[in-house]
C-alpha cells in the first residue's frame, strides 16, 4: 500500500488552516500522509522508512483530520495532539456534557453563530471537534469508541 | 485418592490440571473460572499516571498497583464499566488483564527500537510496547486476521500510537523480509486459551488434548519465524494464555533444538509469584535452561494464567 506524505506547500496549508481555526498547531517532526480522498494521518519519519521494507502494509501512523469543505475537522487524537495550545474556538464542557457528546448526543452551546467547528474540551483535554449549529454542538466521534450512559 | 469433579471441565481439561499441580488442582481451576476482577493500564502517551490517578479517585474509584507492572492497577471498586468511561474513550488507560501485562514488562522495550509484535490484535501489548518506545523507534503490529485488525487500528488510534504500522500477514512468512530486522519481537502466540477460560467459559467444556498439539504445530512455526526476524543480539518474548506444556515449554524446545544461537534468558518480575518452566512432563524431557521461563498462575498472583519466555539471539 502506497501513502502519500503531504508535500511541504500541502503542510504549510494545512498548519494555516489549523492556525486561523484554533490559534495554534504543533506539528514538530512529525510527518502528514494523505489517507484516502480528503483524510489525513499522522506519523513519524522513522515509521515511514520501516514500513517501507514491510509487506501488506494496511496503515501507519494515526487519523488526525478530514476536509469538510474549507475546513478541517481533527479527529480526538488530532485536536489532542495537534492543537494542545489552541486559544479559540474551544468549548469548555464539564463531565456530563462530556459524557453526552462522547455518547453522540447534541448539547447546548455559548459559541456563536459564525463557528462552525469548536474543540471540545474537559478539563484542560480536548475530547475532538464539535459542530455548532443554532446553540447546539454535536461530537464528531466514530461509534466505535461512543460510551453509553450508565 | 480420588477427586471431586471439578465445575464445568471436560475430563481432558481436569486431567491435565491435575497432572500440572496435583493437590492444588481444585484451586487453580476455581480461580481460573472465577475471574480476576478488571484491571487498567495507564496510558502515558496521553496522560501523565499521576493525573489519571487523582482524576480516577476523584470519581470515586479505588485502584490498587499490580506490583510486577509499571503502570497497571487493579479496579478494586468504580461505579462505571472500566471500558465506559470518559476517560477510556479518550484513550487515557487500556482495560487488560494483570498476568497479559507481564510478556512486554519482560521484553523491556526502550526508546529508540523497532520492534514487532507478530501476532498484535487487539493491541494490549501493542500500546504496552508503544507507551515504553514513547515515541521514539517504532512498533510493527501484525496480524494474520483482516478482521481482527479493525479492533486493533481502533485500539491504536484511541491510544495516540503515532509510530506504528500495521500489516496484515501470515507471522509464519515474515521472516521472508523481516529476517534480523528487530530489536526486540513479541510473540504471543495464538493458543487455545485455557488461562483465560472467564473470557469464553465454553473452552472448559470443549478443550481437548488434539486441539492443543494442533495450536502447537502453528506456534513451533511462528516461533521460529519470530526468532527469524530478531536482530542477533536482540531479543524475543515467547507468551502465551495458556496452561498446556505442549503449547508453551514444548515450542520453546523445538526452538531451542532449531536454532544454535537461541539461548533462555532469566525473567525476574518484582512482586510476581510464578513457578519455572517444566522439563519433565508425560515421560518428556525439555532442556534444564526451560526452568528459566516461567508459569504464572491464577492462584498465585489474582491473574489470568500465562506463560512467559524470553529468548536471545546470540550475536554473530
Amino acid at each position: 500500500m502506497r501513502f502519500r506524505v503531504l508535500d511541504s506547500a500541502l503542510t504549510k496549508s494545512f498548519l494555516g488552516k489549523l492556525v486561523a481555526q484554533f490559534g495554534a498547531t504543533e506539528l514538530g517532526e512529525r510527518v502528514l500522509l494523505r489517507s484516502g480522498i480528503k483524510r489525513i494521518r499522522m506519523t513519524t519519519l522513522e515509521t515511514l522508512e520501516v514500513a517501507s521494507r514491510m509487506r501488506g502494509v494496511q496503515s501507519l501512523g494515526i487519523y488526525v483530520a478530514k476536509l469538510v469543505g474549507n475546513d478541517l475537522v481533527l479527529s480526538t487524537e488530532g485536536a489532542q495532539m495537534l492543537c494542545k495550545s489552541a486559544n479559540k474556538n474551544i468549548e469548555l464542557v464539564d463531565r456530563e456534557r462530556a459524557t453526552d457528546l462522547l455518547a453522540g448526543g447534541m448539547v447546548t452551546t455559548n459559541q456563536k453563530a459564525m463557528t462552525r467547528f469548536v474543540i471540545a474540551s474537559l478539563d484542560g483535554h480536548h475530547l475532538g471537534i464539535s459542530r455548532v449549529s443554532n446553540g447546539k454542538m454535536i461530537l464528531y466521534v466514530a461509534k466505535w469508541r461512543r460510551i453509553t450512559w450508565p | 485418592m480420588e477427586r471431586q469433579p471439578l465445575p464445568q471441565m471436560n475430563d481432558d481439561l481436569q486431567d491435565l490440571i491435575g497432572k500440572l499441580v496435583g493437590d492444588e488442582a481444585e484451586e487453580l481451576a476455581s480461580k481460573l473460572i472465577e475471574g480476576y476482577g478488571h484491571s487498567i493500564r495507564v496510558n502515558t502517551l496521553k496522560i501523565g499516571e499521576a493525573e489519571l490517578l487523582s482524576i480516577l479517585r476523584t470519581q470515586g474509584w479505588s485502584l490498587e498497583r499490580i506490583p510486577w507492572t509499571r503502570y497497571g492497577y487493579r479496579v478494586l471498586k468504580c461505579d462505571v464499566n472500566p471500558g465506559n468511561s470518559i476517560e477510556h474513550s479518550l484513550g487515557f488507560y487500556y482495560v487488560q488483564g494483570p498476568a497479559s501485562m507481564a510478556p512486554v514488562e519482560v521484553l523491556l522495550p526502550v526508546p529508540g527500537e523497532v520492534v514487532l509484535d507478530m501476532c498484535a490484535s487487539p493491541g494490549s501489548k501493542t500500546t504496552q510496547i508503544a507507551q515504553e518506545l514513547k515515541g521514539n523507534g517504532v512498533v510493527v503490529a501484525n496480524d494474520v486476521s483482516r478482521g481482527r485488525l479493525k479492533a486493533l487500528s481502533s485500539n491504536l488510534q484511541r491510544c495516540g500510537v503515532l509510530n506504528c504500522v500495521v500489516t496484515l500477514a501470515d507471522g509464519r512468512v515474515f521472516w521472508r523480509w523481516g529476517r534480523n530486522m528487530f530489536d526486540k519481537v513479541l510473540l504471543d502466540a495464538p493458543c487455545s486459551s485455557l488461562g483465560i477460560i472467564i473470557r469464553s467459559p465454553r473452552v472448559a467444556g470443549s478443550w481437548t488434548y488434539r486441539s492443543s498439539l494442533r495450536f502447537a504445530k502453528v506456534q513451533s512455526r511462528l516461533l521460529l519465524s519470530a526468532f527469524d526476524c530478531t536482530k542477533p543480539g536482540g531479543s524475543l518474548v515467547y507468551s502465551t494464555c495458556t496452561i498446556v506444556p505442549e503449547e508453551n515449554e514444548e515450542v520453546v524446545s523445538f526452538l531451542l533444538s532449531t536454532r544454535e544461537n537461541a539461548q533462555l534468558a532469566d525473567i525476574n518480575l518484582q512482586g510476581l509469584s510464578s513457578r519455572p518452566g517444566i522439563t519433565d512432563w508425560d515421560g518428556k524431557l525439555y532442556p534444564e535452561t526451560l526452568s528459566k521461563s516461567c508459569r504464572i498462575y491464577p492462584q498465585e498472583n489474582g491473574s489470568e494464567a500465562f506463560y512467559v519466555a524470553k529468548i536471545v539471539k546470540a550475536s554473530d
